[in-house]
């Protein structure tokens, strides 16, 4: 073989091996890059978002689930009459003249949205056969019962990516399990960069999200809802809110407040009303603080329920402060039983000395005041506990009769629940069942949060708040025939350091029947004006709404 | 030498009748592109009908609508128990 052959035939094998090694560099090695770049030249990878999950009453009924929108877009450079356009679309689209037409002069646009419409309004548009608006299908948030249980679900927003977001109530607390995972899809695009919308590859890594079950009971939540409503009104109150409970499980029957907002048109209202107050809002619970106090002193075995008073002949000295009753009457050597039923502050001064500052700050961690209940709502606040060394005589005092203590209307709901379930606080719960998108059931299970009292305790409680609903001042608006367990409280608010005497906050508390409760209630009527009392305003709430509850159960008189 | 013509021709006949083949399947499965595409439209509108039927039925089932007919057509609300207490006595033996 010649030299000459052997050159040719080495300068062969090496510009083959020069040729495969350029091919792995740009096969493999550089493969994905290449193809990006292609595909980047037909189209491009568009977000898909995952079909929001539905929110269901415990009747399955959704509550909260999704419809069909259509996003109506134009193309300027194809609208040939901007002004008849305009005034065709402004009144379907409940927008402004000029907003519309300064979108449709955006000539250097292919795709300019203009609006969200549900379907009738897409079918009204398309028969004008305008050339240059199209529409793109979406979905969209959609709640079958307006503006019911509002601050209980809260509502669906865009965040800063303009991607769905739940904020507030449900929808804000379990926002990433019924959001899912958006995917991706490859959007093609025309010789000039315009999307084909049609034209999409399958959705891929997409996640649907999960659904879930409330223990909302959608007939009390209407009940509570009208109930509360028209107290509210009745009585010139500037608000109002209720919350039923099942006191066994701690789960949520309704929970509302007035004045709302309709979720599917939040933008509407003002920012304001979508806190929900139950969870946010602290006030002084007053004289329904008394019974937590009362069983604390009770469950420490200090006192009796036929303990006589010696200190409510008149008004009580404490720290340099003069505490007196609510209506100035005083009742001399009166029973532990007497003072709830009369609302006896002097009563509840003498019970809160007598359990003491430590056994005080030890009860009201038990029932869990200063801390959150734990619901699944968004946004729930708490008010700490003063630390042990701030606290005056004056303070345990006033504590005792449910002053100079800030809570939330959830903690009192939740503090109850142990004398309505024989001593067991519950942990407040909304949702009861998880169902994820492949249709695996998650139940989520009632929680013992603390036994703040014993059930005998409990028990006792009970009897004493029966005897107050029978005897006290709500006597007039009771249930006749059923024994309910209640006591009213008529909180002063604190403005500039001094009680203001005309504008308060009337609650009403309580479970029914009071053997085997079925229902424990909290209604807080906020400065109402024809009567500045809680037995006048919220306890005829209460009344009216357990009396419908009573009939809804089919639950007979017992008495 | 006869054998490797009978090869050529076997493997002729086999490039004719797979092109053929080829060409009625071609044929056959051409338009089922259209099919598949009127299939998936034709699903993607009921899928849509579904929803927005799906969306009257939990409006007219709501009880806020439910609420608002029974008023229309006159509706009142369930009247409660009445609570019947122990008869008096007509007269009490002193």
């Amino acid at each position: 073989m010649s030299w000459r052959y052997r050159t040719v035939l080495l300068f062969l094998l090496v510009s083959l091996l020069a040729i495969t090694a350029r091919l792995f560099y740009w096969q493999v090695v550089k493969a994905q890059e290449l193809s990006d770049l292609g595909q980047s030249q037909y189209g491009s990878l568009i977000k898909v978002p995952a079909t929001r999950g539905v929110i269901k009453t415990n009747d399955n009924f959704p509550i909260a689930a999704n419809k069909i929108a259509y996003l109506v877009f134009a193309n300027p450079k194809e609208i040939k009459n901007k002004n008849e356009v305009t005034t065709l679309l402004s009144p379907i689209l409940e927008q402004d003249s000029a907003s519309i037409s300064a979108s449709l002069s955006l000539k250097d646009r292919f795709w300019v949205p203009l609006g969200q419409i549900d379907a009738q309004k897409k079918d009204q548009i398309k028969t004008f056969n305008l050339a240059g608006i199209g529409f793109e299908q979406q979905q969209t948030r959609f709640y079958p019962e307006a503006s019911m249980a509002a601050h209980l679900l809260g509502f669906v927003g865009k965040n800063q990516n303009g991607d769905d977001q739940g904020y507030f109530g449900i929808e804000g607390y379990y926002d990433r399990l019924l959001r899912g995972k958006g995917g991706y899809a490859l959007q093609i695009h025309d010789a000039f960069g315009k999307p084909i919308l049609a034209k999409a590859s399958e959705t891929v890594g997409q996640v649907e999200g999960s659904s879930l079950v409330l223990s909302v009971d959608r007939s009390i939540q209407y009940i509570a809802e009208k109930k509360l409503t028209d107290g509210v009104e009745k009585f010139g109150a500037r608000a109002g809110m209720v919350a039923i409970m099942d006191p066994k499980t701690g789960n949520i029957l309704a929970l509302s407040a007035v004045p709302s907002f309709d979720p599917a048109t939040y933008q509407k209202y003002d920012g304001s009303l979508y806190k929900n107050p139950f969870i946010t809002n602290l006030y002084e619970p007053g004289s329904t603080f008394k019974p937590l106090v009362m069983s604390a002193a009770l469950d420490a075995h200090l006192i009796k329920p036929d303990t006589k008073c010696p200190v409510c002949a008149g008004p009580v000295s404490v720290g340099g402060y003069d505490l007196h009753t609510w209506n100035d009457k005083y009742y001399k050597d009166t029973t532990m039983t007497d003072v709830i039923i009369h609302s006896d502050n002097t009563g509840m001064v003498f019970v809160a000395e007598k359990l003491g500052l430590d056994r005080m700050l030890e009860a009201l961690s038990k029932f869990g005041i200063g801390q959150t209940t734990g619901i699944d709502l968004q946004g729930e606040v708490t008010n700490q506990l003063k630390p042990k060394d701030q606290w005056y005589a004056v303070d345990l005092a006033t504590t005792g009769f449910g002053q100079g203590i800030s809570v939330t209307a959830m903690q009192m709901l939740d503090a109850f629940s142990a004398i309505a379930n024989e001593g067991k606080r519950m942990e407040p719960h909304v949702a009861t069942k998880v169902i994820t998108a492949n249709g695996e059931e998650v139940s989520i299970a009632p929680k013992v949060l603390d036994q703040p009292i014993s059930a005998a305790t409990a028990k006792v409680m009970t009897e004493i708040m029966v005897n107050a609903v029978n005897k006290g001042e709500a006597q007039f608006a009771r249930l006749k025939g059923y024994r309910i367990a209640g006591k009213t409280g008529t909180a002063s608010i604190p403005v500039a350091g001094h009680y203001d005497p005309t504008k308060t906050i009337a609650s009403f508390v309580g479970f029914g029947p009071a053997d085997d409760p079925k229902f424990l209630m909290l209604v807080v009527i906020d400065r109402p004006t024809s009567s500045i009392y809680g037995a006048e305003t919220a306890a005829p709430v209460f009344f009216d709404i357990a009396k419908d509850i009573l009939n809804y159960y089919n639950i007979p008189p017992t008495e | 030498m006869r054998k490797p013509s009978i090869i050529i021709a076997s493997l002729i006949g086999i490039i004719l009748v797979l092109s053929i083949a080829q060409i009625v399947v071609s044929t056959r499965i051409s338009t089922t592109g259209i099919a598949l595409g009127s299939i998936e439209t034709q699903t993607q509108a009921l899928k849509t009908e579904n929803l927005l039927l799906n969306e009257k039925i939990l409006t007219l089932s709501s009880l806020t609508h439910i609420a608002s007919q029974a008023a229309q057509i006159g509706f009142t609300t369930k009247t409660a128990q009445i609570v019947l207490s122990n008869s008096q006595p007509i007269a009490i033996k002193q």
